[in-house]
């Protein structure tokens, strides 16, 4: 019998690793770069994990909600700190490594010797009692008196409301995140759900403020040739393909573009095009991301970058830049405004810019460079939210590509070079 | 063979069907997975990798949420395979080789894979949380959708044979094949079967915008009886497209007695459309549920329907 036990946990062990990430303040990148290493695997459920990564600065809001995450991994389960230093208070037997420290290695071995049995699974951080006793006096926790109304003793109740198509449904009301899977770091909402639908969507504060004294300074460089800037801004928009494809449900396509996005050598421009015309080919049947999450005039607006210009607006610094415009720069515009033209713009953005990565290697912008990030505008985004269906409304959110981390970060000096 | 005996056969006959087929899809998810990523098939790691992750989810815990419905949620997964495998029994492999090659097998299969919706919902109902409610919900607001194709082109396939046993439509393929005499039945069956087994473009209920959906608060040997009993679908869905659509056990002929045949040749197109199955799901975004619904009604129902009364009228006239 003992014999069994060793094989399937020898087996166990050499299965992937199950990670759920908690993503801190500097550390997308690098969470986003685990997802190629073998031996890994990034879950978005804690229920499927065994390690637990708390990587970068945490924002002291989220203590609470990490320990809750911890807490809901079933055996046998680990905590690794990856460069987060206040959080081993939390988990005193996690295991800590420093942010330039390469974390496959350690969680592989970390999920090794779980499975064999060499480590012990981490006890609990909470206590495992429910704040208020359930009420029910039914064989299956039913019935009972003083449990409904609103939001009782912490659990969210579905209560009868107006709702869609004049039908009196069940709305409920949940928070989602911050460390939902599909969502940018940090970002948190409160939904109000019926059924599917979103009615009313109540966006949490950028948590990241709190720690923005101790963030790092951005990694802008003050001169910086077109073709550098090119190439990094081909490189980002790589990257959100690999998570918009991995949130459509194309994991291996999405690892095969963040290979692309990772590489020495950039990539072709003509293999990107090709491949936006392939993705833009399903968006075109129209089961996919056309017609969905149309943003709009001032809401564009608001956002600015490639979402102004899929609903049309031709903002681009760049337009009023002599050096672009000595090599025939043209941004990337579409009309439709929807998840579609979103994804379309940054394809074509990406191409264009390994393009003028090639001409203009070595030229010199003559216009100030700013860092661009779309802005945080929660109550846009809650407007934006409202009466999408679920499914939407998370490709929506992807398909903005917001950074609360740069939102909060303190701003540049003005005026350079 | 006594009745018990018969029965231990069939039981065992089925287990290992399912067995072997839910490892080819495991490994085949692997292989393409691999390709499609760039980082090659890995042949030897694609065929350990799923004992490897079963292990894994034997050795985890269950998790448990507060207040589920603990009977129900336990036997979702066990429900959702028990239909796969009478789906499966429907399917002969041989001309003297079957479970449950009934007349009216058709209409076996088709309930089967109607019952999944139950299945699939009592998964998401019973965890007493959001997120496997929605994904649950979901399934049922899409599941008509695909299962009214599945049952017309079956129908349209039994016409020729003018039988609605497996079997039969088998041998009424025997001068052609139903993918070529009926071209619109194949994709829609395997549109249908993606939907049941819930898989690649059609994984709304399990899908990554849920957190993993019905089974997000699933762990340990539970979610691995999950995983067991969606692939279970997918290989009863292919099954039954290689015999309605690609001949079944029929192919150049094999030494030996008739079941050789049907060893050798319903696994190689049971595995053949597998490839195509688990091939889409790593090439094809996930669908919006409105606008799949729409395109299912609007279009797909409508060809369903073409491919019944063309395959009607082209077998009343060779009558």
């Amino acid at each position: 019998m003992s014999g069994l036990r060793d094989l399937l946990s020898g087996w166990a062990a050499r299965a992937p690793a199950r990670v759920f990430p908690v993503v801190g303040s500097g550390a997308r990148r690098a969470v986003q770069d685990l997802r190629l290493r073998p031996g890994i695997e990034l879950v978005d459920s804690p229920r499927h994990a065994d390690v637990l990564l708390v990587a970068g600065r945490l924002p002291p809001a989220w203590l609470k909600p990490t320990a809750r995450v911890h807490d809901q991994m079933p055996g046998p389960r680990a905590v690794l700190c990856w460069g987060a230093d206040a959080e081993r208070e939390l988990f005193p037997m996690a295991e800590a490594l420093s942010p330039e420290d390469d974390a496959a290695p350690a969680i592989a071995r970390v999920h090794r010797a779980l499975m064999t049995g060499d480590r012990e699974s981490g006890p609990p951080v909470q206590p495992d009692h429910p704040p208020a006793p359930w009420r029910g006096v039914g064989p299956h926790g039913q019935g009972g008196r003083g449990m409904t109304g609103g939001r009782p003793y912490g659990r969210p109740m579905a209560m009868r409301e107006e709702g869609r198509d004049g039908l009196a449904l069940d709305r409920i009301r949940v928070p989602v995140g911050p460390f939902f899977g599909c969502f940018p770091p940090g970002l948190s909402l409160y939904v109000g759900l019926a059924g599917d639908v979103i009615q009313r969507v109540e966006v949490d504060p950028n948590p990241f403020h709190a720690i923005a004294e101790s963030m790092p300074a951005p990694e802008w460089a003050l001169a910086a040739t077109i073709g550098e800037i090119e190439r990094a801004r081909a490189r980002h928009h790589l990257r959100w393909l690999a998570d918009a494809l991995r949130v459509a449900g194309l994991v291996a396509l999405g690892s095969r573009v963040l290979r692309m996005a990772v590489a020495e050598e950039p990539p072709v421009p003509e293999a990107v095009r090709r491949f936006g015309r392939r993705l833009d080919r399903f968006h075109a049947l129209g089961l996919f991301g056309r017609g969905a999450g149309r943003i709009e005039g001032r809401r564009a607006e608001t956002f600015g970058g490639p979402v102004a210009r899929a609903a049309g607006l031709e903002r681009d610094a760049r337009l009023d830049d002599p050096a672009y415009r000595a090599l025939d720069f043209a941004p990337a515009i579409r009309s439709d405004a929807d998840v579609r033209a979103r994804w379309r713009v940054r394809l074509e953005e990406a191409a264009a810019s390994l393009e003028l990565a090639r001409r203009g290697a070595d030229r010199e912008p003559e216009g100030p460079i700013e860092p661009f990030t779309p802005a945080w505008a929660p109550d846009t985004l809650s407007d934006v939210l409202a009466g999408l269906e679920w499914g939407d409304a998370v490709s929506t959110i992807v398909s903005l590509d917001l950074d609360l981390e740069a939102d909060a970060r303190p701003v540049v000096a003005e005026g350079v070079a | 063979m006594t009745g018990w005996t018969q029965a231990a056969a069939a039981v065992g006959t089925i287990g290992a069907a399912l067995g072997i087929g839910i490892w080819a899809t495991a490994a085949l998810e692997e292989a393409l997975g691999g390709i499609v990523s760039g980082a090659g098939p890995r042949p030897g790691r694609a065929v350990a990798a799923p004992l490897h992750r079963a292990a894994f989810l034997w050795c985890q815990r269950r998790s448990r949420t507060e207040r589920p419905d603990a009977e129900l949620w336990a036997s979702a997964p066990a429900l959702l395979g028990g239909l796969a495998a009478v789906a499966l029994a429907a399917v002969p492999l041989a001309p003297t080789v079957d479970v449950a090659d009934v007349p009216d097998g058709i209409v076996l299969f088709g309930a089967a894979m109607a019952l999944v919706m139950v299945a699939v919902f009592l998964h998401g109902w019973s965890a007493n949380s959001t997120f496997p409610l929605v994904g649950g919900y979901r399934f049922i607001a899409v599941a008509l959708s695909y299962e009214m194709p599945l049952a017309l082109v079956l129908i349209a396939a039994a016409l020729p044979a003018e039988s609605l046993s497996v079997g039969e439509i088998v041998t009424s393929q025997s001068s052609l094949w139903n993918v070529l005499r009926q071209p619109l039945g194949l994709p829609l069956f395997l549109v249908a079967g993606l939907g049941l087994a819930f898989w690649g473009p059609l994984a709304l209920p399990d899908a990554a915008d849920l957190a993993g959906g019905t089974a997000s608060e699933v762990s340990g040997p539970q979610r691995l009886a999950w995983g067991l009993a969606r692939r279970a679908v997918l290989v009863a869905v292919a099954a039954m497209a290689a015999a309605a659509f690609l001949g079944g056990w029929l192919g150049p002929d094999l030494p030996g007695p008739d079941w050789v045949g049907g060893l050798v040749w319903m696994p190689l197109k049971t595995l053949a459309v597998l490839v195509v199955l688990v091939g889409l799901g790593h090439l094809v975004p996930r669908v919006r549920i409105e606008s799949f619904v729409v395109v299912a009604w609007a279009v797909l129902i409508p060809l369903a329907l073409v491919d019944v009364f063309v395959s009607g009228a082209i077998a009343l006239m060779a009558k």
